[in-house]
Formats: structure tokens, sequence, C-alpha cells
């Protein structure tokens, strides 16, 4: 079992490496560079440049050099300092110039906390109903979980948002927007600030966990009554185990294992899928970031989150691996 | 209930039947309508012997072995009859009316009385060790302490017959071959040394040799803890190797019921007949294999004659399509269900 893990952690080096010249490609598809546009953008703007400090910037990115030198210089500019360029501005006038790391880092923790709260929240939720509409094929209370289940996967998630505030607001008088109240807004991270934060937080985790749920529902249901038929389960059955401790042991563990390899996906579905969401309830997450940073062509800052996610998503499906890995025996080759 | 004690004194403990199985029915509401998978079928297995049940694919005997461990798959109900198992201290259940799932029939299965299955690919669960699975029943029923467990897990597969039991113990199904599974099943089946075992084609899913192997196992096993076998085979060679009596099953109905001589010395029912006939034998020159006409029909909606009437190859028109034959005794301990050997109509149901 140490034997792989060791051996997958070896195949992620070069799959990260892989990633960041594909990122680094990116950033520099479109024509001209990041300096350039600086200075164009300075120009326009009536404003002097500052010749020592473009030399400063050109030395450090490696300007004007060979697209590999680039390359090199922004992977160690990365992992010396932390830094992955700069912003153009794109995403409002506060972040020009300012550093991409820092941007992300502002953004990444409340991402994580509302895709990991809602993975949490549909799980806890999906399962147990996913089980008891396996287990009660046909029952009333399958077909009305099949019924919510759908309702929620048909309702657009910006639409489901914009209702959910409308209904907050009508009700309390009390505007949903963003995750932190105005006091909290732009303080340090503290444990008044999580408090705060988990009082705002359920709106858009019962946005996103709707539709992920009605989905887990769907699946859970369908890998447990593919189990429940099999002969193993009549087995354990037949030795005399009770209802509830056969169905535990046997049929859902190992229901659960095509849902334990999905955890990779978690974090870019969840990005993608709160974009809007976040948009629409002004949360400070890296969708909204992404968006505007690709359609204004902020390629430093587009390219490090596309990096970043992309080695999230590589360290998330290693962590499903290795979870599969000591769930189902078959995996592991000895 | 209240007389069953009284009954049991009346009889020799020898011939005492561990099971009783009295006008068993089990039905399957399907879209189709009901499919009668056991219709009225009786059967007394005594202690020590080895009862073979006999026939096609379709015909109703694994239904029949799942009932009486209350293992019928859903839709499938028992409507109708006694399942009256006699416990160790003797007094008896019906098996047929206690709760399914309830604890009277789980502390008897796999403890009183265990099974082995036909598919011993997917009988174990693939993702928990041979040890957990094997000591999971005797933990249940025998000993709540781990380590005797484990020592009782290994003594079975060692009696099993499975080289370096401690190793396999830790092994997962998947490093086990199709014969090597089935001979765990058998080491499971056997941990709480079981009254009655139920064997439901248990080497029809392996190849020859081991078919041999598994069928040896079974019989020594028998011998050597003195249960009652329940042997499910479409296969005769098994039957006449092993079985002290046999039922030959038809359409969910016992057809012909005797001792193995009587059957294969004397076979009455047309079609046990067809079934011998169809049974190649060394030295014995044939062109081509018998085969027994026609297919067995599905049992829904069937019309009121006997069930083999349209393959029979000695049906009496107006009679045998008219009506249902029973069940007699037509010599001591040799049932027959056919007019050619009694005009004796089935009561209606």
């Amino acid at each position: 079992m140490l034997s792989i893990i060791v051996r997958r952690i070896f195949i992620l080096i070069p799959m990260l490496i892989l990633l960041s010249m594909i990122s680094f490609v990116i950033i520099q598809l479109p024509p001209g560079d990041y300096l350039s546009t600086y200075v164009l953008r300075l120009e326009s703007q009536g404003l002097v440049v500052d010749e020592a400090e473009i030399a400063r910037l050109e030395q450090r990115y490696g300007l004007g050099k060979p697209l590999y030198t680039q390359y090199f210089r922004w992977m160690r500019n990365f992992i010396v300092h932390g830094d992955l360029g700069r912003s153009f501005g794109s995403y409002g006038s506060s972040y020009e110039n300012k550093p991409v790391s820092d941007i992300i880092m502002e953004r990444l923790p409340a991402t994580m906390i509302i895709s990991i709260v809602s993975t949490i929240v549909v799980w806890a939720v999906a399962i147990p109903i996913g089980i008891y509409s396996a287990t009660h094929q046909y029952s009333l209370m399958d077909y009305l979980s099949i019924f919510i289940g759908f309702i929620g996967l048909a309702i657009p998630n910006f639409l489901f948002a914009i209702i959910i505030m409308w209904i907050v607001f009508a009700q309390t008088g009390h505007a949903v927007t963003g995750l932190f109240s105005l006091e909290f807004k732009h303080a340090p991270w503290s444990i008044a600030k999580v408090i705060d934060m988990l009082k705002n937080v359920w709106v858009p985790v019962l946005v996103l966990a709707t539709a992920g749920t009605a989905g887990l529902i769907r699946v859970m249901r369908a890998n447990l009554l593919d189990e429940l038929n099999k002969q193993y389960v009549v087995t354990a059955r037949a030795k005399g185990l009770s209802e509830r401790r056969l169905l535990w042991k046997y049929p859902v563990r190992i229901a659960f294992n095509p849902i334990f390899s999905t955890i990779g996906w978690l974090l870019p579905a969840m990005v993608g899928g709160e974009a809007l969401v976040s948009i629409i309830l002004n949360l400070q997450t890296i969708g909204p970031v992404l968006l505007t940073a690709v359609l204004r062509q902020d390629m430093y800052l587009a390219g490090s989150i596309i990096m970043i996610l992309s080695a999230l998503t590589l360290i998330g499906t290693l962590i499903s691996d290795i979870a599969l890995v000591w769930l189902d025996p078959r995996i592991r080759y000895d | 209930m209240m007389d069953a004690p009284q009954r049991t004194d009346q009889m020799t403990a020898a011939a005492a039947p561990v099971i009783d199985v009295q006008d068993l029915s089990v039905q399957f509401t399907l879209d189709e309508g009901t499919l009668k998978a056991v219709d009225h079928v009786s059967f007394a297995i005594e202690e020590g012997q080895i009862f073979g049940l006999i026939g096609e694919s379709g015909c109703g005997k694994t239904v029949t072995a799942q009932s009486l461990m209350r293992l019928v798959p859903t839709p499938g109900q028992i409507i109708n009859g006694q399942i009256n198992y006699r416990r160790e201290k003797g007094d008896l259940i019906d098996l047929a009316a206690v709760d399914g799932v309830g604890p009277a029939v789980r502390s008897i299965r796999g403890n009183e009385i265990a099974m082995i299955f036909q598919e011993p690919m997917s009988s174990l669960s693939p993702i928990h060790s041979i040890g957990n699975q094997l000591m999971e029943a005797i933990l249940l029923h025998i000993t709540r302490s781990k380590r005797e467990a484990y020592k009782i897990a290994l003594d079975m597969l060692d009696l099993v017959g499975i080289a370096n039991p401690a190793r396999r113990m830790e092994e997962y199904p998947h490093h086990f071959s199709g014969g090597m599974r089935q001979r765990v099943m058998i080491a499971m089946a056997l941990s709480c040394r079981p009254r009655l075992l139920i064997a439901d084609e248990p080497t029809t899913a392996l190849d020859v040799t081991v078919q041999a192997q598994i069928l040896d196992l079974i019989a020594r096993a028998q011998s050597q803890f003195q249960m009652a076998v329940l042997y499910i085979t479409h296969d005769l060679g098994i039957i006449a190797e092993i079985c002290d009596k046999v039922a030959v099953m038809y359409l969910g109905k016992i057809v012909e019921q005797g001792s193995v001589r009587d059957i294969f010395h004397n076979p009455m029912h047309p079609y046990t007949r067809r079934l011998l006939a169809s049974t190649p034998r060394i030295g014995q020159h044939a062109e081509r294999l018998q085969s027994i006409e026609g297919t067995v029909p599905i049992p829904i909606g069937l019309p009121h004659a006997c069930g083999f009437c349209s393959r029979c190859p000695d049906r009496v028109a107006g009679l045998c399509d008219a009506a249902v034959p029973a069940l007699v005794e037509v010599e001591s301990n040799h049932s027959v269900r056919c007019f050619l050997h009694s005009e004796r109509e089935e009561a209606a149901s």
C-alpha cells in the first residue's frame, strides 16, 4: 500500500511540471507581453513610466528572453518567492498591478470553504436518502425523493440563488450578498470572522448543494440497487446477520467506492459551478475572478488560477486514489 | 404446535426428520402474472440423510431451497404450507410462519441450517478478507471471542483442504480460484456445525476435476458431522453417487420421489425416464444424445393439466391434458405423479 502511495506521488511530480508548462503557454498565447500592456496602459492614462521599474520587472520575469527562459524565471519566482506575476487589474482597479498570488490567496480559502462545506452537506443529505431509496425501491418515499431530486437537478443554480435572495430579503429585509458582514469584509482572518462567515455561508452552500444532492441521490441509489441483489449479500443474509448490519457492512460499503473516486473532481466542478452563483451572491471566491481574467486577457492571473486549480485537482485525485486503494483490496497490486 | 413434542416422541429417533416440508407453495407476483415457482411441494429429510432434489433449470428447486432458509428474493412469497424444522432440543418451528427477517429465523440461518451457493465467484464479498467473512457467522452464533473464532475458522479452512490457512485468512476472494472459493464457502457453511446443509448446485460453475473434489469434500463432511444434506443438482451422476433419497421436480411440482435405487432402477414417471435416457453412459454406443423434446413452460397461467403432458411421449389424450395427477405412493416409499400409475387426481387448490 505504501509503495503505491509513493509511486503515485512520483507520478504526480512530472504531471505538475507539465501542468505549469501548459498554464504558461496559455499565459503567452495573447499577443504582446505583460510589460508592454502595462506600459501602454500607463501611457494611455498620461502617466510617466518609471524606466527603472520597467527594467526591474523585465529582469525579474525575463521578458525579451526566449520562452523557456521566461518559463523558468516564472517557475523560479513562484517556487522561491511565491510570485506568479501581476494582475493587469481586470477585476476592479484595486487589483491593478497586484501580485496574482495575493489575489489567489485572498480568494482561495473562501472558495475551498464553500466547496468543502457544500460537499459535506451533499454527502450528509444525499447518501442516507440514496440508501433509503434503494432499500425501499418504488415506495412512496422513493418516488418523492426522485421527484424532489429531479426538481433540484432541473433548476439552474443562478435562478435558485436569485429566488433564495428574494425570499430572504422579502422575509427579513436582509440582503444576502457576500460571504461576510460589512464589518468583517476586509478584516484579517479571526475566529469572529469565521463565525460571521458561517452565518452567511449557508446561502451559497444551499444553492450549490441542491444540484449536487439531487445528482448524488441518483448515483447512490443506482450503485446500491446494483449491489443489493448480488450473491454475496445473500451469503451474508444466510449467515444470520441482521438486515441493517449486512446492509452497512456489504452493499453500502461497496456502493461507496465509485463515489469516493470522484473526490478529485469536486473542486474544479465547484469553481466552474459557483462562478455564476458567486457573481449573483457577490461572493469573494475564485470563480468570478477567473471569468473576468479570461474575458479581459489578464493572462498572468488567468493562467495562474488555471494552474492552481489543476494542481488541486491532481492532488484531489491522488487523495481519492489513495482512499480507494485503502477501501478496495482488489486495487492493491501485491 | 402444542402436540408437536408428542409427535416427535412417537417416532423413532433415527427416522425423525430434521426438516419436514408440507404442501409448500411459493409464488412470484410479476407484471406478466402469478408465477407458481413451487407448487404444493412436500418432502422430509431425516437426520444424517442426503436428499437429492433434481430437475431442469427453472423447475423450482432453487426457490424450494431458498424458502427453507427464508431467502426467497422479492417479489417471491410463501403462500401456503409448512416448513417444520426440528431444532436440536427437539422442539419444532414452522419456518414458513416466522418473520422472514426476524430473530427466530436469523438464529437458525448459518447456525443450524447453512447453505452453499451455485456461484462461488460472486458468493463472497470482494472487499472483505476471507478471515473476516469466515469468522462472521462463528462470532454471531458460537462465540464472542475473536481469538476462539479465529481458531475455529482456521480449523475449518484446514478441514476443507486449504493449505496455509493462516495466510489465506488474510487474503481476499480475488486471490482464490473458483474451486478454492467454493471450499471457503463450504468452510463457512460448516463452521457452526449445521444440522442441515443445503447445497444448491455447488459444483455447476466449476470444472469437472474440481467438481469431483468438492463433491467428495461434501460427502466426507456429511459423514464426519452426521448432518442432513439437501443436495440440489441437475446432474444425475451426482445423485447416484452421494444421495440416499431423491425427489424429481418438474414445473414447481415433485413428480417422483423415492430412494436412489428406486429412481434409477425403476423410474416410473415419463419425465424421470427421459431424464435417465438422456444421460450418456460409458460403454454404450449412441449415435446422438437423447434429449427431451420441447421446453419447460413458464409456470404462469398454466392450463389445468399434467405439467409434462405437452412433452410426454406416453400421454393419454383426454386424461393427461384435462386433469392434474396427484402424487401417489405406488410402492413403499416410492411416489409418482402420473396417470399411467394411478388415476387419482390432485385435489383442487
